[in-house]
């Protein structure tokens, strides 16, 4: 049976650089409900990158990642001066030299990876949605992390791909192709909203149409969580549904403006899945170059 | 830094928020608290670590219930405990309108 839940895993070196030649070498692991990523940077810059399914234990995610971001690089641990790890499993990266919140890390991310003019940045994870506002340091101002439940996350995105049988990464644009936009699902919960979906095809509902009404139930929600911290541009979205076009365009029709455009990944700058590992390898050369080893 | 701990749903909304700025991590909040819902845990505040108040994880879920003594008697105890004014709650419950 086909898995339509399953995002593809993948990493990237950046051509042209060596970390031999570099004065500190960092790594930050963000050890997430549903992905683990990981990032090396070379005197503070990006140089090789991972992301992996998490799985069900979670020091050997940690483990997986940092090895696949580190294949072919002739790096090993010992040669990486500082790694900080980070996310829900962040308690769990046991070579790390010290854990970072993750809010802290997606605000420092953030504000590497789109700017100093960064204010505002919406995290959707696999299991947790946070609103954060960042000053141009990328401190955290003010945040405010959804800790009611699960509901409306990357987890319930993929509960919803393998019930409609639509593959992921296509799950948003899909969303999107409906000629009229119907009104949300009423709930949001996975469990519930898996069989209100179910009830939609039933009633000779699209797949399109029930993925829309699930994507505008998600972004309802993100962006209540949004406004409670107030919503300023320059606006980003991180984590794994930041890939999610059809809840993407709905946040950003719901707060009037609209997100800025993932870097270029051309130019050796991750994708925004990855803000958090990259500030958590931030953090690790500022720790780093402090003494803190 | 400004963190919001609670959440809004049907029946209104609950937040407790603590100021990390203003905060010294006294603890006079925690003692205060009938319920037990608060503690002081060390925490990154930037790069540096502080110890700051913050809502325990599983109260955050239900501070509507947890929250429920003070907001009936309009005195949150925890926000009059605190010196620096770093403590805050809002709360709006919409079925007691």
């Amino acid at each position: 049976m086909a898995e339509f839940w399953k995002w593809p895993e993948y990493r990237k070196t950046v051509p042209g650089k060596d970390w031999r030649s570099a004065a500190v070498v960092t790594a930050g692991i963000d050890v997430g409900s549903v992905g683990s990523k990981a990032v090396i940077m070379v005197d503070g810059e990006p140089y090789a990158w991972a992301v992996r399914r998490t799985g069900s234990n979670s020091p050997d995610s940690a483990r997986r990642v940092l090895d696949w971001a580190m294949e072919g690089t002739g790096l090993d641990d010992g040669k990486i001066h500082f790694i900080v790890g980070t996310g829900y499993g962040r308690v769990n990266v046991p070579m790390a030299g010290k854990t970072i919140t993750e809010i802290a890390c997606h605000g420092r991310g953030a504000n590497f990876l789109w700017g100093t003019s960064v204010r505002t940045v919406l995290d959707v994870g696999g299991q947790d949605v946070k609103a954060i506002r960042v000053d141009e340091k990328g401190k955290i101002v003010q945040f405010l992390m959804n800790d009611k439940c699960a509901a409306g996350t990357g987890r319930g995105m993929e509960v919803f791909a393998d019930l409609l049988s639509v593959p992921i990464e296509q799950c948003g644009e899909l969303s999107l192709s409906v000629p009229e936009e119907p009104p949300p699902v009423s709930c949001t919960c996975v469990v519930f909203a898996k069989s209100e979906a179910v009830a939609l095809l039933r009633k000779g509902w699209s797949r399109e149409k029930v993925l829309a009404a699930y994507c505008s139930a998600m972004a309802h929600r993100m962006v209540e969580l949004l406004n409670k911290v107030g919503v300023e541009q320059e606006f980003v979205i991180t984590g794994g549904q930041s890939k999610n076009l059809g809840v993407v365009r709905r946040v950003e029709r719901l707060v009037g403006f609209a997100s800025l455009p993932a870097p270029n990944t051309d130019e050796g700058r991750p994708d925004p899945v990855f803000a958090g590992a990259v500030g958590a390898a931030l953090f690790a050369k500022a720790l780093y170059e402090r003494g803190g080893k | 830094m400004i963190s919001h701990f609670g959440y809004r749903d049907a029946s209104g909304a609950y937040y407790v928020s603590v100021d990390s700025e203003r905060c010294t991590g006294c603890g006079a909040c925690v003692t205060a608290c009938p319920q037990q819902a608060l503690e002081v845990v060390r925490t990154m505040v930037d790069i540096d670590e502080q110890d700051v108040a913050q809502v325990k994880e599983p109260s955050r879920r239900r501070l509507a219930e947890v929250c429920g003594a003070c907001a009936s008697a309009r005195r949150f105890l925890c926000v009059v405990a605190c010196a620096p004014r770093a403590v805050g709650v809002q709360w709006r419950d919409v079925t007691s309108e």
